[in-house]
């Protein structure tokens, strides 16, 4: 899988790589396009501008030439003649003034006294020296320019001599000309305005033309650069919107062909990688580890191909593996060979729907012929993948047993329970009922009363012990035995029964029986239990025989009876926790499968254990060999 | 006087219940075990009776089974069981018209009961 991520992430990574290349040649068009676009209106503009400009300029001049040169032939003119003629040019002189453009035109004398004026009320009046001329005056045309009046036309004071015939002073023409004609330099400005208007217009359009076509590419730049980093796994989110035009649908396309690629890439990595895992199924450490599994595996596919199944499998549904490598093409339906494999296989169908979808389920699946109990479970492998499983067979055949072992006990020891104690509410109720004064029956029913008691006691003793023992918490007492004493006591206990069942019930104690260390009320269980079960599975007419020896060191204890003895096979099978002996003889008798499982786990708590010697029919010797512990001085009995 | 087979192989129960329907007035045969019964029930005719589920040999479901089938359907009896499973024997003895109690039971009572069921007459 690794290597799969590894490969696409480096196959996207080119094709960014691409993608940015082409970006990268598309940009410098488009920005160099843009700039000199603008560079060129922007200069068309100015240029425009400066023409403008220069024209006006010109034009101005040009004018202002025609005009002083017309004001140099009108002073010509004026020199021609006599001062008193000059000064009837009035109307002649506001001609040219209005003609040229002069706001003022005045002929001076060498006094400054006006000769003659555009204006009549200027005539006869002395003029001041203007500072514009101050100094020495200079025989051709002085010009100074003032500037732009009001209306922003230029203005050139102008002072030129004439000689005036008869008149020895120098005479002058002044005036102030107007050289623009008025409106042509403010009509230029906005031409110009007009043409930068039109040339930003000119670029706005090309740059919303340009952008409208680059606006695809642009959206793919941003998403290049936004899902860079998680390209290989959102291929399918750099996609633009079609309605961006050609280029943002020439793109998806390009997204369709790598998806698709990847796809394919996908594809024959798993495979491959499929492939390696089942040839390592097939012989390799997967399957090694497999088998050693207790379950058995299908992994099922397509609704029946086994994909894969190990070593238990086979075992179990039983039917021969086939060595080459289609094996792993086996359908369900192939599972004939066995009676249990075609149950199996039956059940798994059952947990599949019509379509062949399986549905996670657990079913249990007996082998009657073995005894035997399975649980089968269907297990989904993957999401989205309803016709793929992994089917789990687990032999639960121990836990049934246990179970119904437990459910058995269960029943068993109420059995026992009620047994003692209908005897005890029975005959407590019959002394109580003053139905029954004979003093042999009173008697009688107060020795059965005690006695039931003190069997419900043991029973509950049992009960308890076995708690103990399943919860490993069994505390024993440090009492000091007297070994005699435990023993006689243990055979009177049942010696009632024993007279019942007309059974002999024989005591041989060794004569040097001292004392030993232990607890004395669950030795007193296992002595019970060992007498008791001897009891129970000896016919009437048998005999039970204890003996007892005793040693510095051991303590030997052996109940022998002549009952229906113990299979080689139950002999281990009855010190386990609820199991009896598999014996319909013995199933006849009520019994709760713990009495032997407590005597034997209490004889080892005290460093000992108990061995059985039986054979069937032949009756059974159970013995009890126990360390003796600070035993004190044994006492001998004589006679 | 009625006569009263008791089915029982726990020895202080078969004899307390000998003792109290022999103190009513009844003569009472005892066995062990449901084949016991059986033999019994096979050569003497009787009243009532009572009978334990778990005995040796054959059980009293098994003893019911064949009374019903072989020898009588009328015949009372009553079935005392110190068994968890009281549904499950329920079961089995439907149909054979047994009156089933628990055991512990009290001894009182169960002579009310062999008095009521003896005082109806069913026939043969």
């Amino acid at each position: 899988m690794r290597k799969l991520t590894g490969q696409v992430i480096d196959d996207v990574q080119n094709f960014v790589e691409r993608i940015r290349g082409f970006w990268v040649r598309e940009e410098v068009p488009r920005w160099m396009g843009f700039c000199l676009l603008a560079l060129f209106a922007i200069s068309l503009a100015l240029t425009a501008w400066t023409a403008l400009l220069q024209a006006n300029k010109e034009s101005s001049r040009q004018l202002a030439r025609v005009q002083y040169r017309a004001l140099e032939c009108m002073g010509g003119r004026l020199g021609s003649l006599a001062e008193a003629d000059i000064s009837e040019q009035g109307s002649a002189i506001r001609d040219i003034s209005s003609h040229l453009g002069c706001s003022e035109l005045r002929v001076i004398d060498g006094q400054r006294k006006v000769v003659v004026s555009a204006r009549p009320e200027e005539v006869g009046t002395t003029r001041p020296t203007d500072p514009n001329f101050a100094g020495q005056a200079s025989e051709w045309m002085e010009v100074v320019p003032l500037g732009l009046d009001a209306e922003g036309r230029s203005r050139s004071l102008f002072r030129f001599p004439i000689s005036v015939r008869g008149q020895t002073a120098i005479h002058f023409v002044e005036g102030v000309l107007t050289s623009s004609p008025e409106g042509s330099l403010w009509t230029n400005q906005t031409a110009t305005m007009w043409v930068m208007a039109g040339a930003i217009a000119v670029f706005l359009g090309l740059y919303r033309l340009m952008r409208k076509h680059y606006r695809g590419m642009a959206c793919i730049a941003d998403h290049l650069e936004a899902k860079s980093d998680a390209l290989s796994e959102q291929i399918e989110s750099l996609r633009v919107a079609d309605s961006l035009g050609a280029l943002a649908q020439t793109w998806n396309t390009l997204i369709d062909l790598v998806v698709e690629l990847q796809d394919k890439t996908q594809r024959s990595t798993a495979s491959a990688e499929l492939k390696e895992a089942l040839q390592r199924s097939s012989g390799g450490e997967l399957a090694e580890v497999l088998n050693a599994l207790p379950d058995a595996l299908i992994h099922v596919t397509d609704g029946s191909v086994l994909r894969y199944f190990n070593s238990k499998a086979v075992h179990l549904l039983g039917w021969n593996r086939p060595k080459d490598e289609d094996s792993t093409r086996v359908s369900l339906d192939d599972i004939e060979a066995g009676r249990l494999g075609r149950k199996f296989v039956d059940a798994i169908r059952e947990l599949q729907g019509p379509d062949g979808s399986f549905r996670s389920a657990v079913k249990n699946v007996e082998d009657e012929e073995h005894g035997s109990t399975y649980r089968l479970r269907v297990l989904s492998v993957r999401r989205g993948r309803a016709d793929e499983c992994l089917v789990v067979m687990t032999d639960i055949s121990q836990q049934v047993r246990a179970d119904r072992s437990r459910e058995e006990f269960v029943s068993q020891v109420t059995h026992e329970l009620r047994t003692p104690l209908t005897n005890i509410r029975a005959y407590a109720e019959t002394l109580s009922s003053g139905m029954f004064d004979d003093p042999k029956v009173v008697t009688d029913c107060y020795n059965v009363i005690t006695k039931e008691t003190r069997r419900l006691s043991r029973l509950i003793e049992d009960i308890l012990s076995i708690s103990q023992i399943e919860a490993g918490s069994m505390q024993l007492l440090e009492d000091v035995v007297d070994v005699r004493a435990l023993v006689s006591e243990a055979v009177r206990d049942v010696r009632g029964l024993a007279d019942e069942k007309k059974i002999d019930l024989q005591m041989d104690l060794s004569a040097k029986l001292g004392t030993t260390q232990g607890d004395r009320d669950k030795l007193a269980v296992v002595l019970n239990n060992l007498l008791g079960n001897a009891l129970k599975y000896t016919p009437s007419g048998g005999s039970v025989h204890l003996g007892c020896k005793m040693s510095e060191t051991e303590m030997l204890i052996t109940v022998k009876d002549t009952g229906l003895g113990i299979s080689a096979e139950d002999q281990t099978r009855i010190f386990e926790k609820f199991q009896r002996a598999d014996d319909p003889d013995v199933q006849l008798e009520t019994g709760t499968g713990i009495g032997l499982t407590t005597a034997r786990e209490i004889a080892r708590r005290h460093g000992g254990d108990i061995e059985v010697m039986s054979e069937k029919g032949q009756g059974a010797t159970f013995v009890m060999r126990m360390p003796v512990k600070n035993a004190a001085p044994a006492v001998v009995l004589h006679g | 006087m009625a006569k009263i087979l008791i089915a029982e192989d726990d020895a202080h129960m078969l004899r307390i219940l000998s003792m109290w329907l022999a103190r009513n007035g009844h003569e009472v045969l005892e066995t062990r075990d449901g084949q016991a019964a059986q033999d019994v029930l096979s050569k003497v005719d009787v009243d009532l009776i009572v009978s334990d589920v778990n005995m040796p040999r054959m059980s009293g479901i098994e003893l019911v089974q064949w009374l019903r089938s072989k020898k009588s359907k009328t015949l009372p009896v009553i079935m005392l069981s110190s068994r968890c499973d009281q549904d499950a024997i329920a079961g089995q003895i439907r149909g054979c018209n047994v009156n089933l109690h628990p055991k512990p039971f009290s001894p009182s009572r169960l002579m009310v009961e062999v008095e009521q069921l003896l005082s109806v007459d069913v026939p043969a």
